[in-house]
């Protein structure tokens, strides 16, 4: 009996012993939250590193709009679907599929989700700021709001360019109560992200502390002059590309064009550091790549030497252009700008190749012999340029001719790449605006095509002469300084976002232009319904921020 | 030999004899069983009182060649007869495992278990099948069911398990059966069982080597064309690309494409570069022809050492293996898979109520891994025109196969894949630990405590080396470059249980209490160094380029009880119930526990007193109700920024209710024995899983791009059929066949998302889970006819339908095109934007399978074979899509058609599609697979004991793999053609490693 009774309690020890006592909360050690992010005032700057990565990565990284911008703009040509490139730029130019099922969807959906991600963070660290936080001292807490501003007046200015509508967000909006603009905004998306812009040049003109170094990556000597000058050309070059139309380009402001223009970027390129992990750039290292992209012939033909043939291969129908025009002319001629190659021939511009790495039965007006090389970053490291000095100076001899300025300058501005980088006759100012405009965007179209996503696009959707040639040589089309008829003028907003936002699909682009409404493919409207009221309901507890005093009391507990 | 009231029994020596002693505090006269088992035979018992003194009982087995007094232990409280099961316990034992080695358990059991879909998506030696059990529970995430070794819960692959070591495997399908295993079974649960000394004769020890070598090679190739549409000429006497004057065209300048644009001419020479001795490089005129995939693919051998020790003593009884494999795979310069694992089990009894038992595996395994996709060498080996010579060295410097041989002309853009199989150094290597440890006691007769502690460790090493002087069109290669990874993951689980038996009158009751308690904790660290200071060397240091490092850690900790009460009254009513509560770190905080349940229950009318059908041995009809869960993965339910370069950045928003999916399944099932020699089993499952997981996209102007919520249901059923017959049993010739059916049909319910693609297929709700989608080429003049309105945004607009017309390949063309240069399918066009049409172009579920397994023994000659019939299922097939863009596809081919059928490469460059998705390319992967035959002649101790007293037993065989495959299926494989996406139940092709062939001739001997 005793020995049952010692079993019994050996029983009984073992099963108390066994009673739960696991602590089953177990913290993710490898991406933050919000409250480890912000734990400390040192966090809050280092959040915009990250908001500053988001908005690289959402204009120039993958995937993305760069590619299919620089073809419709015909900069760049290529035949091959990716990136949307096919779809978009092909000829005759198609409508945009917005379909959230789209292969390609990703390519303007995540500029857009990149844009916001990064649009947001800027807000959040304005909205610490604005209640009182300081970040180690005075000037340091200056240096933050700055570039929190400028990351804020970034991304409206690309979501202002590139998109037809899009919602205004900054410190002060409630995001769970915003309402979709149901007409495109993009003029006031754009005064938003000047007026921003314009904030972020004024705080940067008090700045004693420069950016740090992962901000812009491997840029340090971004100090309070350098980001002035920055915010001023980004804010020049957003109201002047803003415009959608020649009709819109004319009313631009362009004497204020002119005046941002005269801040902005001066002995110095804004170029930050691939480190061939997260900071690359989509467009230099594949859009210049052997076998992904040529240099279309709508740019190498605007050599005066090479007009003849530019127009000799425009004329007959799409189906039977082949690059044969320029190989033969080439064989008497050399090209007069000696960043263009001959036959065989390479600069640090341009190389040419004996053939084209397209298939023909996707089209042999994508052949082409040469291929853009200048921007380098092929191997995803070293300087990306994003706003250079040449486009701020051509935007200054752009405003000057535009607003009846001092066009000599305006010639020297422009000489300063044509003569002494094309080695073509000096501008002296006294020709027509005309001439002289078009000889300005032959300088943006080979200078800075392949520097920030989308700059030969907007200049093409803007500009108001023709170029040396007309399409199909018949002059009631547009010029090859403009867009193709059919062209998108902008993106839609993307369809996956007017799904999640219940709006129905729109798009644009093809035979018959603007907007056009793509079929819907929510299937089952009210279930989405029942979604969406579920999801404002959990935003307004999960992702409001962490009030002043909240935030405080984590900090002592640090 | 047991004697089941005292769970003291002993085994039989090899002749049969057995006998054991009880020690004298049990001898109280009262009234026992002793129970006869063998394996493959029928049990007996006999009842005695057990008395002080010597017992003598002798006992005669019947062969049980249906398994119908197999006992299971998966899913139940306590170990329990097949006949007195209440849902479906699949079980597959050593019999028809060893016939044919698999490489690995999982792969073992295909075509041997209905309703298990075990797909080998890459025939790469060393990957591990995907397998699902009946239909699929979750819509984002893995079906893959529970596996439990030896006790130990599995979080590693399956590949890194000896086959031979498997003694059994019980498979339980779904939640109506698997609910003990709470949160973690709703995709069901496979059990291994290895090989104990409990399997010896006691007193004895066993030794069994057996050697096997074979060889692997591709089963089919490819079809791709021998023909091209472009100019070519004779120049020189030699066929050369010309332009449209018939000069011959300059090194690199694009082929001229023919007018007529019709792909019938033959490849011509083509220059290619060669470096002299002194160092010059010539273009030389290259005029053979080859099979770029012959040059590719190539036959290795394969090998397996085994040896076992096994001794069985009364009281002590161990198992020991080794095992060195090395699976060749079938491809040139790549030396495949090896492995080496060294297991021991071990039994003790300490007491006569206290047992003890451990259970070790060591593995480590090498693979020399090769890269699979898009941009892989399985994808530039379809793009080599059939003219380039791929086995020239390189006349940069000389290395192994010239890596752009195909640009000359600009063929193709892609690179020679030989090149980077002989130089790219890709290898991972697996350290595998499994280990258990278990004690089991019994204070009183009615009572059994047993307590578990369980380690499975798996550690992982990657290293992927691009040498200094790498070629390739990346600059950045040729610098070279290293990666390194470790990975570390190690699970532990501890359970206590208790089981508690007691007969009142004819009702016997089984309670079992268990807690367990789950720890995982996983590690890694990456490291990738770029550009070497020089070259011919592997270390990081030696790196001076950017170097890119990355690290991740995540503990899961989980805590569950569960209670089973199982009822059995007059062994005709059997019924069961369960709870379990579930506690896991994987769940939101505000959701951390989860209650899971099931009650089951079965008729044995065949028990019955009124039940008098000749004929019918058993008949048992039985129904189950279940639930059981999916956890969410580890980071679901924080609030994350991305770290993205070492900056924060916002990713995903939190979400602290996040629950765990909840699958409810109902079973309903029939099993019949007859005649004696027929055993059928049939199942109806309905499964439901709500709470799905999923990744809802958020709006973007909140910042965050998605959170984890609990956002859909899946809901699927299974018809499922067993048949077990005996063809033939007689003292020279037995003959069974079992062949297996099952149909699943499978639907998405709810869906708290905007519907969306995923690949090649498409999730919206009231939709079959599994659909293909895409553009659509219009196969019937209804198809286009929105397309004809006036106003329509379509090329079309305002023509008639009698413009078109239907052609020989079933597409729709223009009337005045058809047979001209011009001739294109019609794409269906939305009329609105003009855009293409998106819609489902197929459905990957099969409409059903069945499996056959057939044995045949005459003498000592044994032949085994399993088939498998896969009914449709469709599967879309990229491979033959892409390799279009370079008109490489077998079907761009026109030489051999009759002049008027020819088809144009614009046709065929239409159907291309710019590689978007289209029907085109959805095939029907159905199949009939002669998955594996042996024929192995068997000599036994009385065969050898004239001259190998010794041996005990002596096996020859020679067996095949994959030896024969029926499928309309146009690529290498249809099963290894579900490589993209979730292969258990989307069929996608993307330039897979292909499964491939295997003969081994095998050797064993046991002594």
């Amino acid at each position: 009996m005793r020995k049952q009774r010692m079993r019994w309690i050996l029983v009984s020890v073992l099963a108390i012993a066994l009673w739960g006592c696991a602590d089953l909360s177990v913290e993710n050690l490898n991406e933050p939250d919000t409250r480890r992010v912000l734990a400390t005032p040192e966090d809050v700057k280092n959040i915009l590193a990250g908001g500053f990565l988001s908005w690289w990565q959402g204009n120039q990284g993958y995937p993305g709009f760069g590619p299919a911008m620089i073809t419709m703009a015909d900069q760049t040509t290529s035949s091959w679907g990716n990136f949307s490139m096919r779809d978009v730029s092909s000829e005759p130019r198609g409508t945009l599929n917005n379909n959230s099922t789209y292969t390609y969807a990703s390519s303007h959906l995540r500029p857009w989700q990149r844009l916001y991600a990064a649009l947001s963070t800027a807000n959040d660290v304005l909205r610490r700021l604005d209640e009182g936080l300081v970040i180690n001292n005075p000037q340091e807490t200056h240096m933050v709001r700055t570039a929190a501003k400028l990351l804020q007046g970034l991304c409206l200015s690309s979501l202002g360019l590139f998109y037809d509508r899009a919602f205004i967000v900054d410190e002060n909006t409630d995001v769970a109560t915003l309402e979709f603009p149901e007409s495109s905004n993009y003029q006031d998306v754009i005064a938003a992200a000047v007026a921003s812009l314009e904030e972020a040049a004024e705080l940067a003109r008090n700045m004693t502390v420069p950016f740090p170094s992962n901000y812009f990556n491997g840029l340090s000597d971004l100090d309070g002059q350098k980001v002035a000058q920055l915010a001023s050309t980004i804010a020049a070059r957003t109201l002047m590309l803003g415009a959608r139309s020649p009709e819109e380009n004319a009313r631009t402001d362009w004497n204020r064009v002119l005046s941002f223009a005269q801040q902005g970027l001066s002995g110095w390129d804004f170029a930050p550091e691939g480190d061939d992990d997260q900071w690359w750039d989509l467009i230099k290292s594949y859009l210049q790549r052997p076998g992904w992209a040529q240099a279309d012939l709508e740019l190498v033909g605007m050599d005066p030497n090479l007009v003849p043939a530019l127009r000799e291969w425009l004329a007959p129908p799409l189906a039977e252009r082949t690059p044969e025009p320029f190989v033969q002319l080439l064989q008497t001629t050399s090209p007069a700008d000696a960043r263009i190659p001959g036959l065989n021939g390479v600069t640090s511009y341009l190389v040419y190749e004996r053939s084209s790495p397209f298939r023909a039965d996707r089209g042999t007006y994508h052949f082409s012999r040469w291929r853009y090389i200048k921007e380098g970053h092929l191997d995803f490291v070293g300087p990306m340029r994003y706003a250079t000095e040449t486009e701020n100076d051509l935007m200054i001899a752009e405003a000057l001719i535009r607003t009846g300025g001092n066009k000599a300058q305006a010639a020297a501005l422009i000489n300063k790449t044509r003569v002494n980088k094309g080695g073509l006759p000096a501008l002296t100012g006294s020709e027509s605006d005309k001439e002289l405009l078009e000889a300005l965007m032959y300088e943006r179209r080979i200078e800075i095509g392949w520097t920030a996503a989308g700059i030969g696009f907007c200049d093409r959707r803007r500009f108001d002469h023709p170029g040396p040639a007309h399409y199909d040589n018949n002059p009631s089309k547009p010029g090859i300084f403009q867009h193709k008829p059919g062209t998108l003028r902008h993106w839609p907003v993307p369809g996956a976002e007017l799904e999640v936002l219940q709006k129905a699909i729109y798009t644009f682009g093809g035979a018959a232009g603007e907007m056009k409404k793509a079929p819907d493919w929510n299937k089952d409207q009210e279930l989405l319904a029942e979604w969406i009221s579920f999801l404002r309901k959990e935003l307004n507890t999960f992702g409001a921020p962490v009030s002043v005093r909240e935030f405080k009391a984590m900090m002592n507990a640090q | 030999m047991v004697i089941s009231e005292l769970t003291i029994g002993s085994a039989t020596d090899i002749d049969g004899n057995y006998s054991f002693t009880v020690s004298a505090d049990l001898v109280r006269g009262q009234t026992v069983t002793l129970v006869a088992r063998f394996v493959g035979y029928k049990p007996a018992q006999q009842t005695f009182e057990l008395t002080a003194g010597s017992h003598t009982f002798n006992f005669t087995l019947e062969p049980d060649l249906l398994r119908l007094e197999e006992v299971v232990v998966t899913g139940v409280a306590a170990e329990t007869p097949r006949k007195k099961l209440t849902f479906t316990v699949d079980r597959v034992d050593a019999e028809k495992l060893q016939q044919v080695v698999a490489p690995d358990p999982g792969t073992a059991l295909q075509a041997k278990v209905s309703a298990a879909t075990i797909i080998r998506p890459s025939g790469e030696p060393g990957q591990s099948p995907a397998i699902r059990l009946r239909s699929a529970t979750a819509i984002s995430g893995s079906q893959d069911p529970l596996i439990i070794v030896d006790g130990i819960i599995m979080e590693g692959s399956l590949a890194d398990l000896n086959a031979d070591d498997v003694e059994s495997i019980e498979v339980i399908k779904d939640a109506a059966a698997a609910s003990i295993w709470g949160s973690r079974a709703a995709n069901g649960v496979i059990r291994i069982f290895t090989k104990r000394g409990t399997n010896v004769a006691a007193g004895r020890t066993q030794v069994v080597i057996r050697n096997d070598f074979g060889l692997s090679s591709p089963a089919r190739l490819i079809d791709l064309a021998d023909h091209h549409p472009y100019l070519v000429g004779e120049v020189d006497g030699k066929l050369r690309f010309v332009d449209q004057n018939g000069n011959p065209l300059g090194p690199g300048a694009s082929p001229v494409l023919d007018p007529n644009g019709i792909a019938d001419k033959p490849w011509p020479c083509i220059e290619q570069p060669v470096k002299q001795p002194d160092g010059t490089i010539t273009q030389e005129l290259y005029c053979k022809k080859s099979d770029p995939q012959k040059d590719f693919f190539t036959t290795n051998p394969t090998f397996n050492n085994y040896i076992s020790v096994a001794q069985n003593t009364q009281k002590t009884n161990f198992m020991a293996s080794f095992s060195n494999t090395r699976e060749g795979g079938i491809l040139r310069e790549i030396t495949g898979y090896t492995r080496q694992t060294f297991r021991i089990n071990l039994d003790h009894r300490i007491l006569n109520n206290l047992d003890f038992s451990a259970s070790m595996m060591y593995g480590q395994s090498e693979r020399d891994d090769v890269v699979e996709g898009s941009g892989s060498p399985f994808y530039g080996l379809l793009f080599m025109p059939p003219n380039v010579n791929l086995k020239a060295p390189n006349e940069e410097d000389g290395s192994k196969y010239n890596w752009d041989a195909a640009w000359v002309h600009g063929l193709s853009l892609e690179l020679n894949p030989l090149y980077e199989l002989a130089n790219r150094d890709r290898k991972r290597q697996v350290v595998r630990q499994l280990g258990s440890f278990k004690t089991t006691w019994r204070p009183f007769n009615w009572v059994s405590l047993e307590g578990q502690i369980g380690l499975d460790r798996q550690q992982t090493y990657w290293k992927d080396l691009f040498p200094r002087g790498y070629l390739s069109d990346n600059p950045a290669d040729f610098k070279g470059r290293l990666y390194r990874f470790n990975g570390d993951n190690r699970a532990i689980n501890t359970s206590l249980t208790a089981l508690l038996a007691k007969s009142f009158g004819d009702l016997n009751t089984k309670l079992n209490l268990s807690y367990l308690y789950e720890d995982e904790h996983y590690e890694e660290f990456s490291v990738t160094g770029r550009e070497f200071a020089v070259a011919g060397v592997e270390d990081l240091g030696a790196t001076i380029g950017d170097k890119t490092i990355d690290s991740y850690i995540a503990d899961t900790r989980s805590e569950n009880f569960f209670a089973i009460l199982s009822l059995d009254f007059k062994e005709r009513y059997i019924g069961d119930v369960m709870i379990r509560r579930d506690g896991s770190s994987r769940f939101g905080p505000d959701a951390r526990w989860a209650t899971y349940y099931r009650a089951s229950g079965a008729w044995r009318i065949s028990q019955e007193p009124f039940f008098n059908v000749p004929g019918i041995d058993e008949l048992k009809l039985r129904a189950s109700i279940g639930t059981a869960g999916l956890r969410p993965g580890f980071s679901a339910q924080y609030e994350t920024f991305a770290i993205v370069a070492g900056n924060p950045i916002k990713s995903t928003l939190g979400n602290r209710l996040l629950k765990p999916a909840k699958s409810t399944a109902i079973e309903y099932g029939i099993n019949v024995d007859f005649l004696g020699r027929y055993s059928f089993q049939a199942s109806y499952a309905q499964n439901k899983t709500e709470d799905q997981i999923l990744l809802v996209p958020l709006p973007a102007a909140t910042g965050y791009q998605n959170q984890w919520r609990n956002a859909g249901t899946l809901e699927g059923n299974t018809f499922e059929m067993q048949l077990s017959t005996i063809l033939a049993q007689q003292e020279n010739f037995s003959w069974t066949l079992d062949i297996t059916f099952d149909r699943t049909r499978q639907k998405i319910t709810e869906l708290f998302v905007p519907p969306y693609r995923t690949g090649y297929y498409y999730i919206a709700p009231n939709e079959t889970f599994g659909i293909i989608y895409g553009e659509y080429f219009a196969r019937s003049l209804d198809d286009i006819k929105p397309m004809l309105a006036p106003n329509a945004a379509t090329p079309y607009a305002g023509m008639s339908l009698d413009d078109f017309k239907v052609n020989e390949d079933g597409y729709v063309v223009l009337k005045n095109a058809y047979g001209t240069k011009d001739e294109k399918p019609i794409k269906v066009l939305d009329p609105e934007s003009g855009n293409p049409i998106l819609r489902k172009i197929g459905d990957s579920n099969p409409d059903f399978n069945m499996g056959f397994a057939m044995n045949v023994r005459y003498k000592r000659f044994n032949l085994y074979a399993v088939a498998q019939w896969q009914k449709g299922g469709d599967v879309y097939n990229n491979t033959r899509q892409w390799i279009l863009r370079e008109l490489r596809g077998g079907e761009v081919d026109q030489a051999s058609k009759p002049e008027e059928k020819r088809k144009p490469v614009n046709y065929y460059a239409t159907l291309y599609n710019v590689n978007a998705t289209n029907n085109h390319f959805v095939e029907d992967g159905g199949f009939f697979k002669l998955r594996e035959v042996a024929l192995t002649y068997t000599l036994d101790r009385r065969a050898l004991a004239a001259f190998a007293p010794a041996l005990q037993q002596v096996r020859l065989g020679i067996t095949g793999r994959n030896l024969l495959t029926f499928t309309p299926y146009t690529g290498y494989d249809p099963e290894s053609a579900r490589n993209v996406g979730d292969v258990t139940v989307f069929g996608g092709d993307s330039y897979g490693y292909p499964l491939f062939r295997s003969f081994t001739a095998s050797v064993q001997l046991v002594f």
